[in-house]
């Protein structure tokens, strides 16, 4: 008898484990989605920052820019209808603005590079239920970059067109940057174009090294990013 | 009372091994520490040198234009191809034809319908965008009204864009072939910073753009039923190669530095982790293949914020070619050329396409 009711739990015991492996499996599979029941919010943000023609990568917020943030809610896969509900966002933990159907705000980055903003909106009586969503948005030092033309640190010509690349800057005005090239701690012969360094080493040997400074400075708003690259010449 | 001790045992079990399933699917969560902005000083890369204006031969590739292009389209023997001055041209064998000499400055990107038929130039600022479509039959150029993040058709001379306006961003359709192209509202899609792609006739991919700082999420939207599908939620450092057909896809994800890349289906489910690591964009799909241009400096991948730091041009790399066997996991290198930064692959008739970052130009070469 006793063997009998041990039998039979153990094979609901197998039954049960193996019901929640399956379901384990399932949820780790399935990592990249998740299934929808409840109301989805999503909110997604943009910035005016400055980012050069083409590129492909997010705009990230500097100290400054104007961050546009949305909301939208996904109820079973399809897009509500919030024109008459009552939004309420918050910055930080703060009430920023509360309005009906208020489904974006815009706002000033705070002066927190390096820090993340939080975002949070919630939609007071979605079908009964209050729905909120906070998402972090990261506040960066604007950037200057140096772009080579090749992988490494180890140049093969004597001739050489490095390029500036500014992003991140409050402007949207390429003329109110100013570009200052070093080359080994002296300033170099202007080239014309400020955005590049055109660099003729002739009669260089192999392991020569050179270091590479680029500032790039915004009249207004005043700020300001630096890029340093050491490089070496490889017969 | 043993009964209910099994039937306690087995709930305590259960829900631990729900709150580990759960836990393994969702531990990519953001990291706290990828708020610190990439350094500029360039760490102690040691990838073989470059050249900055390469003019050697890149082993079996060959370059089909000279100058840097900015979007092209290869089909039965014949490629086209924008060049950064907004020309036009066409290669047949190895006559190279002008189809277009009128100049456009600060060019973005091109793209190209469906059939090779209208080129879709993209110029200026990334937030205010101009867009212009080249008729390559009639060789004539015309403007188009605002819009942002346009994609194409996958069957028609149509594009589906981001429509901003102050009362809601929404998804339209246009169509360039009409006298005066104007966009109809498909649906409401209160979005900003987004990429569309337009797979099947059906339903769009519309993702978030992605960064290591922050998260992103992609859906499929089928533009009839206005029904929603998330196929990625919340990841860091999300970007996505599409198969043609929109039925898989390479994502790349992470949570700080370097990051991974898996193979997933239509409806976000993970099929296969990769075990290179390379940016989605320098991959392309081939049958139950995979090609991708593979950074031979490994380590400069990890170390870097993705995609961020690549698209910057903070770093070039230096590539093999490897075909991955998506069934059976093979690797094989098709080559190493070691002097290419491959981008916007694509293989057509056995051949593969991509454009040079070091030099800008169009290469291809036999698979």
């Amino acid at each position: 008898m006793t063997r009998t009711n041990l039998g039979i739990g153990s094979k609901r015991l197998k039954l049960t484990l193996g019901c929640v492996l399956v379901l384990v499996f399932s949820l780790s599979f399935f990592g990249f989605s998740s299934a929808q029941t409840r109301p989805q919010v999503v909110i997604n943000w943009s910035t005016n920052s400055y980012t050069p023609p083409g590129f492909a990568g997010k705009a990230l917020p500097s100290p400054g820019a104007s961050i546009r943030a949305n909301l939208l809610v996904l109820d079973n896969g399809i897009v509500s209808d919030i024109s008459q509900k009552e939004i309420r966002w918050s910055l930080d933990g703060e009430s920023y603005k509360n309005g009906t159907g208020m489904h974006s705000i815009e706002f000033t980055a705070p002066n927190l590079a390096g820090e993340f903003i939080k975002i949070r909106a919630q939609v007071m009586d979605f079908k009964g239920n209050s729905l909120a969503k906070t998402i972090e948005a990261p506040i960066v030092k604007p950037q200057a970059v140096i772009s080579t033309g090749f992988s490494g640190n180890e140049f093969e010509s004597t001739n050489l067109t490095l390029k500036a690349k500014a992003f991140f800057f409050n402007t949207n005005n390429m003329d109110s940057l100013f570009f200052n090239w070093k080359v080994n701690r002296q300033e170099p012969a202007p080239s014309g174009e400020p955005t590049e360094l055109v660099l003729s080493l002739p009669g260089i040997r192999d392991g020569y090294k050179t270091q590479i400074s680029l500032s790039i400075e915004n009249e207004f708003p005043r700020e300001s990013a630096t890029a340093v690259k050491n490089l070496i010449y490889r017969k | 009372m043993s009964r209910l001790l099994k039937i306690g045992f087995v709930s305590v079990l259960a829900v631990g091994v729900l709150f580990l399933g759960y836990w393994l699917s969702n531990k990519e969560s953001p990291s706290e520490n990828i708020v610190t902005p990439p350094q500029n000083s360039d760490p102690q890369a040691s990838s073989s040198g470059g050249s900055n204006v390469p003019s050697e031969s890149l082993g079996a590739s060959r370059a089909l234009f000279e100058g840097r292009i900015y979007g092209y389209f290869a089909d039965s023997g014949e490629v086209l191809a924008v060049n950064e001055d907004g020309h036009v041209f066409r290669k047949i064998g190895s006559e190279i034809e002008t189809l277009s000499s009128s100049s456009v400055s600060s060019v973005a990107r091109a793209t190209f319908s469906f059939d090779g038929k209208r080129i879709l130039l993209e110029t200026g600022f990334s937030d205010s965008p101009f867009f212009k479509v080249f008729n390559v039959d009639k060789k004539t150029w015309k403007d188009l009204p605002p819009m942002t993040f346009p994609a194409w058709s996958p069957k028609t001379h149509e594009l589906v864009f981001l429509d901003k306006k102050s009362s809601g961003n929404s998804l339209s359709i246009l169509n360039v072939d009409s006298p005066t192209p104007r966009g109809r509202t498909v649906l409401q899609a209160n979005f900003e910073d987004i990429n569309l792609l337009w797979p099947q006739t059906n339903w769009i991919i519309l993702s978030e753009k992605g960064s290591a700082y922050s998260v992103s999420s992609a859906w499929k939207v089928d533009l009839q039923k206005k029904i929603w599908t998330p196929i990625v939620v919340e990841r860091s450092s999300l970007d996505t190669k599409w198969k043609g057909d929109g039925s898989s896809a390479l994502v790349l994800t992470g949570s700080g530095r370097g990051g991974r890349l898996t193979l997933i289906n239509d409806r976000g489910e993970a099929l296969k982790d990769l075990s290179v690591l390379t940016l989605p964009n320098k991959c392309a799909f081939a049958g139950e293949d995979l090609v991708c241009a593979v950074p031979e400096n490994k380590k400069k991948l990890e170390t870097s914020f993705l995609p961020d730091d690549y698209f910057k041009e903070d770093f070039f790399t230096s590539d093999s070619f490897l075909n991955i066997d998506l069934g059976s996991g093979e690797v094989e290198t098709l080559s190493s050329g070691k002097t290419s930064d491959a981008t916007n692959l694509q293989i057509r008739g056995g051949e593969v396409f991509f454009i040079n970052r070091l030099d800008g130009k169009l290469y291809s070469f036999k698979k």
